[in-house]
């Protein structure tokens, strides 16, 4: 059973606690955007990480029952320090195998809006699990429910070893296993001809050290598949035989390099090998047309964008350098005018976070787009593997304006970054994939296609638009960002707090601590953790490490409360300084003043002074719970503008400048650096009212309810 | 009579009598103003004095909005549900307005009468029992057409499969609405003119002649229909690209956007004024009376 003992080399613990820790040293130094933030040669194959496990795999297709009988040989190696007794595999297809599954009770059979159509159920069985002395795991094995005890849930099985495997050891294992694909309704399935195979094998499990992940000891960080989360698995090696009919030949895409393929008997048969992956994803369509094209970045990446992310990173371009990717586009012929768009998006992608966070390291990647029959499989990411997601109505006339393409080739392909790269448990934080990815999304869209991402009919929604759309609650946040992806109240909170809320909360970081801190922080963040397992609180420890700043009070609001932020001017007085009434002291004598007053001469000349003078009066609120230091900017009526910082703790602050100058304007965050405040119209407030907005607005009402009214009047 | 000199009739008519030009406008022009007031009323405490609100003068409408929903709790759910009601309410006003409107077409009263009140007072039930019997079937269509739009969604097993199932649906019921429509402005014009009241008789009638008379009448609806539609989609458009940033321009944007609605107003007069001439071409035909004579 045992095959070799062999010493854990550092560089194979998925978090290098060495290199992080002399990460860390240079980070702390001075030179913090030096050395430790020069991208590595990526392109290099030790750049790659060393593999935890290695999979060896033949399996063939068969599209009129959907089933995949495969055998699956993986080695797989103890890399931690204690000892395991039992192997854990995930068996994700099992969550499409009836009702009474955790994802169909917790999705309610309906994801993105499409019901699981009945009959289309999808399931893998382990048929044999054998070790090198032919002793059959599957016998012993059981599924086992960790999060919700549902025995209808068979997402995970255990299966105990006859002895236990210690530190360094490795295992090899034959695994036989059947699989139905189900109807595409969560990233994975058959449809018309049509395959996306993701999660279609059985997968190995992560073993996670004591320290890890948070856990006191060591174990398996394995979760059942539950309608919000996605995966989370160690680094490996793949090379997949697959085999289909030959209707296929030249339509089928995996994760990785094609590096044969032959046709015999009726079938082709194609193997893909990648290194440092952790997973294995491929489809196949006989209506795919296929489009290939070259990422080079000599030619690809102009100066002016180089330029433009290097500069604040301190880094040359040849500091950055981005190696040649080949894509390979599988595109539905309704989408055949659409090429172009993926194409760009993708390359844009690989551009925009090579630069800023460090090359896609590598040779191949694929692109997949679903039929419409299939849009449950649209928008998702696997190693080397991104799908997709148009409808030929954004090729109309009026319609190209909305980029829905381009944002999801963007999203996806930028998960190669942060889950394919970065792979954090996507089941326990999911906003460290979806959220970081959001925002870069935002970004790389500014830079390839500026700052809009839909005109139609006259309305432009930007980037930001979207993010800000559904990056706020009703209220407080009904969750904290940071939460187990099926303890969240909805789908609808998950999406919220996954995705946009980390979106808008990066954005106020970077209005926080500066473009520049930011983006280094990142790219230190993406440098240390690559090809490992990081979590929020390596996250917030390299922000605050690379700012120089202790921000616990900043992401234990955003991060772990429900608080939402919203500073808001709540009013501004000006009045004139009034001539000095009643009884007052002068000199050790009393003297009245006011409109009858005595000595009334002496105090005109003062009052005539005070004519000029004001006394401007605002207070700002704190509207929501999270507390936030903020700039408050007073204007002047002579031109000058006064500066305040408050710290926000209290619900309210006044400020009071007394003056020959009255204040015209008061504003709290002028310079909009805090994306995560919910209200921007209460930000500020004038002296005096200006209507135009007001009315702009209100004759943009009446045109859209008098066309309501005319159209209602073609009935009369 | 070709379709084509009915709506050089049309048009005349309507450049003839620009009071139901603007009877017209004003019955959708004046509710909504109301209602744009009241919203303007909710929106000026918000608005008027933010520096975040010249935004909405720079384009970015979408932001202002968002962050308006946001903000604390404004009246302008309240107008959203008045605007409805009021298109609600609007089906029975614009019955009584094309009472008016038809009475006065038929040019047969006297100088110094008021046809546009005497069709109001004389037309106005009947017209309304016959929105009734239009309605019915228009609404018919409309469900008939969305679940045709919700059914090609489901079912159709490629996007360009579906935008061809989404163009054929709103072919398929425009080319039903065509007929329903003129079906419904004809019968009502023989009623007014002869005074009949048999409404739904004159509806099956007219729309047997609408069918029987597409040659002529289709072409004619469609290119006032269509105009209409061009009208306000190019302002949609042109508004798009206008950044109003005093109360001046905003005033200019107003009177340009009140001027498409005129121009849409006198296109619509224009229709009826074509519908009449091709009554009146046709013989004067009594759909709705109890002895009609079929043409």
């Amino acid at each position: 059973m045992i095959l070799r003992r062999d010493p854990v080399p550092p560089s194979g613990r998925r978090r290098p606690a060495l290199a992080s820790l002399a990460t860390a040293a240079l980070l702390t130094c001075a030179a913090v955007e030096s050395a430790s933030l020069r991208a590595a040669d990526l392109s290099a194959p030790d750049a790659l990480p060393p593999p935890v496990y290695r999979v060896e795999m033949e399996a063939a297709f068969d599209p009129e029952t959907q089933r995949i009988r495969g055998v699956e040989r993986l080695r797989w190696r103890n890399t931690t320090a204690a000892a395991v007794d039992a192997l854990v595999f995930h068996l994700y297809l099992n969550a499409f195998a009836n009702d009474r599954t955790t994802f169909m009770q917790e999705s309610g059979g309906t994801m993105r809006g499409a019901a699981f159509p009945a009959g289309r159920w999808g399931w893998i069985e382990v048929r044999s699990m054998t070790t090198a002395d032919g002793t059959d795991l599957a016998a012993g094995g059981d599924f086992v429910q960790p999060d919700d005890g549902n025995p209808d849930d068979r997402t995970l099985a255990r299966y105990p070893l006859p002895e236990p495997l210690a530190p360094g050891e490795t295992i090899d294992l034959e695994i036989e296993f059947e699989a139905k694909l189900p109807h595409p309704f969560a990233r994975t399935g058959y449809h018309d001809g049509y395959v996306l195979a993701g999660q279609w094998f059985p997968k190995i499990a992560v073993f996670e050290d004591a320290g890890e992940g948070g856990r006191a000891e060591a174990g398996w960080d394995a979760h059942q598949f539950h309608a919000y989360t996605e995966f989370f698995a160690d680094f490996g090696d793949y090379d997949v035989t697959l085999t289909l009919p030959e209707r296929y030949r030249g339509k089928i895409g995996a994760t990785g390099q094609k590096v044969a393929e032959t046709v015999a008997g009726g079938d082709v048969t194609v193997r893909f090998v990648q290194r440092g992956v952790h997973d294995f994803a491929w489809t196949a369509d006989p209506d795919f047309l296929v489009r290939r094209a070259t990422f080079d970045p000599a030619r690809d990446v102009s100066e002016a964008l180089a330029r433009r992310i290097l500069g604040p990173l301190g880094l040359a371009r040849e500091e950055a350098a981005l190696s040649r990717v080949e894509i390979d586009l599988f595109l539905q012929p309704d989408h055949r005018g659409q090429a172009g768009r993926y194409l760009g998006a993708a390359e844009a992608t690989l551009a925009g976070l090579g630069l800023r966070l460090g090359a896609y390291p590598y040779e191949t990647l694929t692109l997949v787009d679903p039929p419409w029959g299939a849009m449950g499989s649209s928008g998702m990411e696997y190693p080397t593997l991104a799908t997709l997601a148009s409808h030929p109505l954004l090729e109309v006339p009026g319609f190209r304006g909305v980029l829905v393409p381009e944002i999801v080739t963007v999203h996806e392909v930028g998960h190669q970054w942060f889950q394919g790269m970065i792979a954090s448990n996507e089941p326990r934080e999911a906003w460290i994939d979806e959220g970081i990815t959001t925002y870069y999304e935002g970004r790389v869209m500014e830079d390839a296609y500026g700052p809009h991402a839909i005109r139609l009919l006259g309305f432009e929604v930007t980037n930001l638009d979207l993010l800000r759309a559904s990056g706020f609650d009703e209220g407080a946040y009904r969750d904290p960002m940071v939460a187990p992806a099926w303890r969240y109240l909805s789908g609808g909170s998950y999406a919220l707090n996954a995705y946009q809320r980390p979106g808008l909360m990066l954005r106020h970081l970077e209005g926080l601590l500066g473009e520049e801190t930011l983006a280094r922080a990142m790219r230190a963040f993406f440098q240390r953790h690559r090809f490992s397992h990081p979590d929020t609180r390596d996250f917030q420890r390299t922000v605050e490490e690379v700012s120089g700043r202790d921000l616990g009070w900043f992401f234990s609001q955003a991060m772990h409360s429900t608080r939402t932020l919203d500073y808001s001017v709540r009013s501004l007085d000006v009045r004139r300084v009034r001539d000095p009434r009643g009884v007052f002291w002068r000199d050790g004598e009393r003297v009245e003043l006011g409109a009858d007053g005595e000595g009334e001469g002496e105090e005109d000349a003062e009052t005539a002074e005070d004519a000029a003078r004001w006394v401007s009066t605002v207070v700002v609120f704190r509207e929501g719970e999270f507390v936030h230091p903020v700039e408050v900017e007073l204007r002047l009526d002579d031109g000058r503008t006064i500066r305040r910082t408050w710290d926000g703790d209290r619900r309210w602050a006044r400020f009071t400048v007394r003056g020959p100058a009255q204040v015209v304007s008061a504003e709290v965050d002028p310079d909009r650096r805090m994306a995560l405040d919910a209200n921007r119209l209460n930000d500020s407030r004038t002296a005096r009212a200006r209507p135009a907005p007001a009315l702009a607005f209100a004759a943009d009402l009446l045109h859209w309810i008098q066309a309501l009214l005319s159209a209602a009047a073609v009935l009369g | 009579m070709r379709w084509l000199r009915a709506a050089g009739l049309g048009l005349r008519g309507a450049r003839r009598r620009p009071g139901l030009v603007a009877v017209v406008w004003l019955a959708a022009f004046l509710p909504a103003l109301g209602l744009a007031i009241v919203a303007w009323g909710e929106l000026a405490g918000d608005l008027s004095r933010s520096l975040f609100a010249a935004e909405a003068l720079r384009g970015d409408r979408v932001a202002v909005w968002q962050d308006l929903r946001r903000g604390p709790e404004s009246g302008l759910g309240a107008v959203r549900s008045a605007a409805l009601l009021g298109a609600l309410a609007m089906v029975v006003v614009q019955a009584l307005v094309a009472a008016g409107v038809v009475e006065t077409l038929l040019g047969r009263h006297r100088r110094g009468e008021r046809p546009f009140l005497r069709g109001v007072a004389l037309h106005g039930w009947r017209f309304l029992r016959s929105a009734g019997w239009f309605l019915l079937p228009a609404a018919l269509l409309a469900a008939i057409a969305g679940a045709a739009m919700g059914a090609v969604t489901e079912s159709a097993p490629r996007g360009s499969a579906q935008l061809a199932g989404w163009a054929a649906v709103l072919a398929g019921a425009l080319l039903l609405y065509m007929p329903l429509d003129l079906a419904y402005d004809l019968s009502r014009i023989a009623a007014a003119s002869h005074g009949d009241g048999r409404m739904l008789v004159g509806f099956l009638r007219a729309l047997g002649h609408a069918f029987r008379r597409a040659h002529v009448l289709f072409p004619l609806w469609l290119v006032f229909t269509l105009a209409i539609l061009a009208l306000h989609l190019g302002w949609i458009a042109a508004r798009a690209e206008l950044a109003p940033t005093s109360l001046g321009e905003v005033a200019l944007v107003l009177a340009a956007q009140q001027l498409v609605f005129l121009l849409a107003a006198f296109l619509r007069v224009a229709l009826w004024s074509a519908e009449v001439a091709y009554v009146q071409g046709a013989g004067d035909p009594r759909w709705a009376g109890r002895r009609a004579k079929l043409r």
